[in-house]
Formats: structure tokens, sequence, C-alpha cells
């Protein structure tokens, strides 16, 4: 005996609830339908245990034995957040340099008393103003993205060696127009990375 | 422990978090590669090379979706690979039906050899829907197939082991 109806569903071609529907006034439906449970409920008695005393050590020995596949590193410098952050940090350099020149110190030459001092008042602010910035800085500088980390923990190191190594020049020049000028662009330079840092922390 | 700590433990090359996972997929692993490759200590070897794929390539998962529909898709994968090693034209016909049923006067025998005698794709279906309880959205996550498809071929598979077993219910319950 079949059905037209029990075909459709058995071809998935009517829904369940239709079928059950339908299957309330068919014998032929029913019957399959009790079957169906049937079967389901027997199915559910194959989840029987299946012995394998052995199979854990096999495992075992074979992943101690297995070389892991090393995960393939990001290669950093192709990193579009690399990239973009060399971008924003050179166009922010440039524009610092242009705008930030410290156009009152000669470009070579030695500085007067007067402008020396004025120099060194305005190198102070700018190293309270990084001292004050580093505070808030660095504590936080872990939880930034690995890569990110890395480039402006570079970038500060490079330019904290340029400030050691106009300082230690200076020592026996200190009215060197030049280094002066190299010394406050690096200043200059660290300050605008500190506050990029903070940008991006925010 | 919550699954996702042990993957990551896993991630870090813990080999007790392994047995970890060993413990909880041991069985339903066992049990559907029995099912589908017949024999178990071919099932064994197929739970083995599971594991040995999770610990290759684990660092792949990224928690997309969920570890055990991740977990029961290698398994899957590597019993049709051996599947297709033991016939080259496995993969080209999944439909084709299995062994040829044989009524056995014990029921449960008898679903296990009706189950068997089931196209391959419905097999694995019916198993992992029936046996091992899984829903249609899951199985269709580890089949890579579409959620239809899988309600379809569970049609398919019921129907068929209806036809199959009808005799042996009927007297069951007569």
């Amino acid at each position: 005996m079949s059905c037209k109806e029990l075909e459709k569903f058995d071809r998935g071609k009517i829904d369940e609830a239709e079928f059950l529907k339908h299957a309330g006034d068919c014998p032929v439906c029913q019957e399959a339908l009790r079957l169906d449970t049937e079967i389901f409920s027997l199915s559910k008695s194959l989840k029987q245990l299946v012995e394998a005393p052995f199979l854990w050590n096999r495992i075992e020995e074979s992943l101690c034995q297995a070389p892991r596949e090393v995960p393939i590193r990001k290669v950093w410098w192709r990193s579009w957040r690399f990239a973009s952050a060399v971008v924003v940090l050179a166009a922010v350099v440039c524009l610092g340099i242009y705008f930030a020149h410290p156009k009152d110190i000669p470009s070579s030459g030695l500085l007067t008393q007067k402008a020396l001092t004025r120099v060194e008042q305005k190198e102070q602010e700018y190293m309270q103003a990084i001292r004050n910035l580093e505070k808030l800085v660095l504590p936080q500088m872990a939880g930034l993205d690995l890569e990110l980390n890395f480039l402006y923990r570079s970038r500060l190191e490079t330019i904290d060696a340029q400030i050691k190594q106009c300082r230690e020049a200076l020592v026996f020049n200190s009215g060197n127009a030049h280094i002066r000028r190299h010394l406050m662009m690096a200043l200059i330079d660290k300050k605008q990375t500190l506050v990029d840092v903070i940008n991006l922390m925010n | 422990m919550d699954e996702e700590a042990i993957v990551q433990r896993c991630k870090d090359g813990d080999l007790m978090a392994y047995r970890q996972l060993y413990e909880r997929y041991e069985q339903p692993f066992l049990r559907t590669a029995c099912r589908m490759l017949g024999r178990q200590q071919e099932a064994e070897e197929a739970v083995q090379e599971t594991f040995l794929k999770l610990h290759r390539g684990i660092h792949h998962y990224k928690g997309g979706s969920r570890f055990s529909t991740y977990f029961f898709r290698i398994l899957i994968n590597t019993c049709t690979d051996i599947l297709r090693q033991r016939d080259p034209e496995f993969g080209e016909d999944l439909e084709k039906a299995g062994m040829a049923f044989q009524p056995s006067i014990d029921l449960r025998q008898s679903l296990e050899k009706a189950i068997a005698s089931l196209p391959a794709q419905a097999r694995v279906c019916f198993i992992l829907f029936a046996v091992e309880e899984l829903s249609q959205t899951e199985i269709s996550q580890i089949l890579g197939i579409r959620v239809g498809t899988v309600k379809s071929t569970l049609h398919r598979a019921r129907a068929n082991l209806r036809k199959q077993l009808s005799v042996s219910l009927k007297g069951e319950t007569a």
C-alpha cells in the first residue's frame, strides 16, 4: 500500500506539518509515521560503547612524534595596518617639521647667549611635555596591537638615540645651532609620536 | 572545562588537553567511524588520524564555527578518504548503495545492517542525526552541504530504512 502524500513527504516535497495533518486521516501514512518513530528510537539505542583500550596510547605516541605545523606569522611589513601607520607617521613628521620648524635657531653657526637661553627653555618645555606624555603612554602600550606596539617602540627608541647623540655632542659645544636644531626636531618628533600613540589607544 | 579553553591549550601543544578532547570525542567518533567504515580497526585508525590532523593544523581553527563541528568535519573527511582509497569511484557517486541489506532476526542488528546499506551520504547524515543527535545545521556544516540537502537526504534515508525494516518492525509489534 502506498500514498502519494507519503511519497511527496519522503522526497521532501511537503513539509512535516502538512504531512502530519494529512496523516491524521490516512492509515498508510499513520503506519509510516509509527515505523519512523520506532526507527528513530531504535537508532538511539545504537549509541552503545565501542571498546578501544589502546587507542589513546597510540594517539599519544603519534602526537609526540608528529611535527606541528608552525603557523606562518603574518609578515608585519605587509600588513595594511603597518603600512597605513607608516604613511600617517611620515605625514605627521613632515608636517611637524614644516609647521614646528624652530625658526629662531639659525641653521648654522653659534647661538648668542640670549638665543641659547630661549632655546634651552623651549627644550625644557618639550622635555616636560614628553615626560607627562610618557607617564600616560608607556604603561598602556602593551595593550596596543603587536605590530603597532613594535612600530612605535622602535620609533621612540630611534628618537631617544638621536636625542642622546645630540646631548652628548652639546656637552662640548652647547651653542652649536646645528646640533640644537637637530635636538629640537627630535624632541618635537618624540612628542608627536607619543600623541599619536595616545590617539591610537583612544 | 570550557572547550575553547581546552582548544587553546591544544594550540599551545599541551598533550593533556588532547587527552581531554579524546575523552569527550572518543565514543561519538568511534561510533560514527565504525558505521561509516564498517570495521573497527579502520575506525580506530581514522580516529587516530583525525587527532593527528587536528594537532598539525589546530592553529587554522579560529573559532568561526563550533569546535565540535570543525572536529567532526576532520573525522568525516578522514573516513571519506579511507572509503575513497578502498573504492576509487566512491567520490564520484556518493549516492550509490552500500552493502546489500539482509534482514536479521535481531531488530537492532537489522537496523545496523539497514543503515550500512544506505548510500554513503545518507548513511553519514542519518548516523549524525539519529544516533549522535546533531542538528541539521551542524550536519550541513560538517559535510559542507546545504541544510535543505541534509533535510532531503534524511527524508530519503528514512524512507529507505522504513522500506527495509517494515517487515522486521511489523513482526516485532505483532
